[in-house]
């Protein structure tokens, strides 16, 4: 395997590390949601202010935008040593 | 305090030998005895004691006759009731120190006796024992114990048959009997209170068996007739599989009802066990037992509670039963319909339940009047009657009807109607088949705009029925026979005779399933279950032109029967009711069946299961939320203008972006970018629910884009 053989495999196993990091930090941080939706009574839109709704909906794109991230960086890592 | 006039009037004591010592050999009795043996009453204690105030049984306090205790130990069947006699003078510590005799007392001079201690059979004996007691056992039920139980400090010795218990579980089938003694205690007034409530039981352990733990969901009373759901929450320590079930419900020894139990196995060691059916007829404390069965063979009978059951009454009104529900009055078939009086022959089949069963009442007067107002008690309830009645009056002749309705408060007033001799003539109908034989046991029924069903006859062994109709009135006629199609035609009968042929129902004919029926399916469809519940499943059927030979339901999910039920027990159908858990299942669906004239009906439905309650992180919760906070207001944003106005901006942005970007200047191009973004914020977030000009076409936006882009295409490809 020559050099160029190697960055990529380097880069895929980098990604899936990165990848596995990520996922198992999801369950941290579904519970931190829940948490921070509690107590900022997210599910209560009558008995918050328009600030507090914002923030919620922020907490709420929190696990969605990790996830983004995380399949942004794994895919791009192996895109990107493919590809170019 | 219905029951107080239930008063007791004698209390006999009958020593049965020197010793004290009574042994019992018959099993428990309600039947009448003879008593002889004349009482010593020395004292007003014997009615204080003896006249119970409630109909849980006597709350009176203890009472010294002749240095004898009377001692209450049960509590549940208030007409049974036993009474201990006890020594005050020694210490109790042994049968011989009990004194034990006839108790006998009376009800409306209806004599009964009673015998203390007496068990029906011989008592299952476990070594280990329960139990969370509860004192509305009401004397049967699994009693404990291996362990000491105290009362007040004291031990409490146990006696089942003359025999002290201990280090055991005494298992009571109905209509046993126990007795509590508190050891080394001997004022009165601490003996009086010697009940199940007092007993504390010091720590639970294991049932016998397998059985970890039950609850019972039910009602504690009921009306007689009406119909009751019974579910039993049944824990065990999953040694063995519980393949059945029935559920006994019990008075005085007797059985009543013997019912085979739905299962639904929620896991290996937690069962649920329903049955839902009609309850006697007859009023009384009923006790209920399940029995299990197994899949090794063995079984067990589980003792779960009791339900008392308070009478109902239909009656012509009366001072003591006055809220009327029925009344009955008459006129003439006649263009006038003059009011009329009229002799009244009818009984009343009622009942509140499914009809399985009924209480009745005959009710007749050979004078005419011109109405008659039937009542019913209690008032809260509504009430199934089927009335057959047989009316008739000095001008006209005798008319029959027959019909089941549902009566409640709001007083229904039936008319009855007459036709006076000299205007009506009799007609005969005489039923054959096309090759011209006579069929017998035809059922004709007569009906009229006017008067509703004239009458109902079964035809005899030369095809004929008979009835006295108006020659100017339009009748219809509804003629049917087993193996025949139903075949309805309407007359005017001028003639005083008329032939009804009915055809061959051939085996391909299939009925129309949806006439006359409705029915009703909870939850709705058009909810969404929750996950990992257990939810009831209500199918209520309807039928007003089929007689229903059977209908039910069942449960399930894509692969598997989850739970069914059915019923053939009313031709009008009824309501039948299952649990099932939805566990994680992403559909429930519910095939629901009705067989009419031998043909079998039936159609499926479908629950979509919400599987995304422990979704609180979620894209889904974002927009939910999104929605939710716009709907509320969010920084003077509303959802009929603000906000459209903003996805506008936003898609209007987007496009010109997207098309500045990347040079996009085709029509196509554009308008599938817009479609796009319109569906997304339409159909997927559901932001633009307000801006849909009409609700006949939902996500109207997405349709119109749809269109539009569909347009262009066929715009640029036909170039």
């Amino acid at each position: 395997m020559n050099s160029k053989g190697q960055t990529i495999m380097l880069s895929i196993l980098f990604a899936i590390f990165i990848f596995l990091v990520g996922i198992v930090f999801i369950n941290f941080l579904k519970s931190d949601v829940l948490t921070f939706r509690g107590a900022m009574s997210c599910a209560d839109p009558s008995g918050i202010s328009d600030g507090t709704k914002l923030t919620c909906l922020f907490g709420d794109a929190t696990l969605p935008y990790w996830i983004l991230l995380v399949i942004s960086l794994s895919g791009g890592m192996i895109l990107s040593r493919l590809l170019i | 305090m219905k029951y107080s006039y239930l008063s007791l009037a004698i209390a006999l004591i009958f020593f049965m030998s020197s010793a004290k010592a009574l042994t019992i050999t018959d099993n428990f009795d309600t039947g009448t005895r003879n008593v002889n043996w004349v009482p010593v009453i020395n004292s007003s204690c014997d009615y204080l004691n003896l006249i119970y105030a409630n109909k849980l049984g006597w709350s009176g306090t203890s009472c010294i006759l002749n240095n004898i205790f009377l001692l209450r130990n049960d509590t549940y069947f208030y007409t049974n009731f036993n009474v201990t006699f006890k020594s005050n003078t020694t210490s109790l510590s042994g049968t011989s120190n009990r004194i034990s005799g006839w108790f006998v007392y009376t009800t409306n001079a209806s004599y009964f006796a009673h015998q203390p201690y007496n068990v029906s059979g011989t008592p299952n004996i476990y070594s280990t024992y329960p139990y969370t007691a509860t004192q509305n056992d009401g004397g049967w039920g699994n009693f404990m114990s291996n362990t000491t139980i105290t009362y007040n400090g004291s031990n409490v010795l146990v006696y089942q048959n003359n025999t002290l218990k201990t280090n055991i579980l005494i298992t009571f089938l109905p209509g046993s009997r126990f007795g509590l003694f508190v050891e080394g205690v001997g004022s009165s007034t601490t003996e009086q209170n010697v009940s199940y409530a007092n007993f504390s039981f010091l720590s639970q352990a294991t049932f016998p068996g397998i059985i970890t733990n039950y609850t019972l969901n039910s009602n504690l009373s009921a009306y007689v007739t009406s119909r009751q759901n019974f579910i039993l929450n049944l824990s065990t320590d999953g040694t063995k599989t519980l393949s059945s079930a029935t559920l006994s419900y019990w008075k005085n020894g007797t059985s009543y009802t013997n019912r085979t139990s739905t299962i639904t196995t929620v896991s290996s060691t937690n069962y649920l066990i329903s049955n839902a059916f009609d309850v006697p007829a007859s009023n009384g404390v009923y006790g209920l037992y399940f029995n299990l069965f197994y899949s090794d063979g063995s079984s067990f009978i589980l003792p779960v509670g009791y339900q008392e059951l308070y009478d109902i009454y239909f009656t012509i009104c009366n001072s003591t039963v006055s809220t009327p529900f029925l009344n009955i009055t008459f006129k003439n078939e006649t263009a006038s319909m003059e009011n009329v009086g009229a002799t009244l022959s009818s009984t009343f089949i009622y009942y509140l339940g499914n009809g399985e069963t009924s209480k009745s009442y005959s009710y007749s007067n050979p004078g005419e009047s011109p109405g008659y107002s039937f009542c019913f008690t209690p008032s809260t309830q509504s009430l199934n009657v089927n009335l057959t009645a047989s009316y008739s009056n000095s001008e006209s002749q005798q008319r029959d009807t027959s019909f089941t309705k549902l009566y409640s408060s709001t007083m229904t007033t039936e008319v009855f109607y007459l036709l006076p001799t000299l205007l009506g003539q009799y007609v005969v109908f005489q039923v054959t088949n096309i090759a011209d034989q006579v069929i017998s046991g035809a059922t004709v029924e007569i009906n009229s705009s006017l008067v509703g069903n004239v009458g109902t006859r079964i035809t005899d062994s030369a095809g004929t029925a008979t009835f006295f109709l108006n020659p100017l009135s339009t009748y219809y006629v509804r003629t049917s026979a087993p193996g025949y199609r139903t075949l309805l035609s309407t007359i005017v009968p001028a003639s005083t005779s008329y032939t009804i042929q009915l055809e061959t129902d051939s085996p391909t004919s299939v009925p129309d399933c949806a006439r006359g029926i409705t029915y009703t399916i909870l939850p709705s469809l058009a909810d969404e279950l929750n996950k990992n519940q257990y939810t009831q499943f209500n199918f209520t059927l309807v039928s007003t032109y089929w007689n229903i030979q059977s209908y039910g339901f069942s449960i399930g999910n894509k692969t598997a029967t989850l739970n069914s039920t059915n019923s053939s027990g009313s031709a009008t159908g009824g309501f039948l009711s299952v649990y099932a858990n939805t566990s994680t299942y992403k559909l429930i669906s519910i095939n629901y069946f009705w067989k009419v004239n031998n043909s079998d009906c039936n159609a499926t439905a479908y629950w979509i299961v919400d599987l995304t309650e422990d979704a609180d992180w979620s894209l889904t919760t974002l927009f939910s939320d999104l929605s939710a906070y716009l709907s509320s207001g969010l920084f003077g944003l509303d959802a009929d203008f603000g906000l459209p106005l903003l996805i506008f901006f936003t898609i209007f942005i987007f496009t010109g972006v997207m098309s500045y970007k990347f040079g996009l200047n085709s029509p196509v191009a554009i308008s599938l970018i817009l479609l796009a973004l319109v569906a997304f914020f339409d159909v997927g977030l559901g932001l633009l629910d307000n801006v849909t000009p009409t609700e006949a076409i939902p996500h109207f936006p997405t349709v119109l884009l749809s269109i539009t882009f569909i347009a262009l295409l066929f715009r640029e490809v036909s170039r």
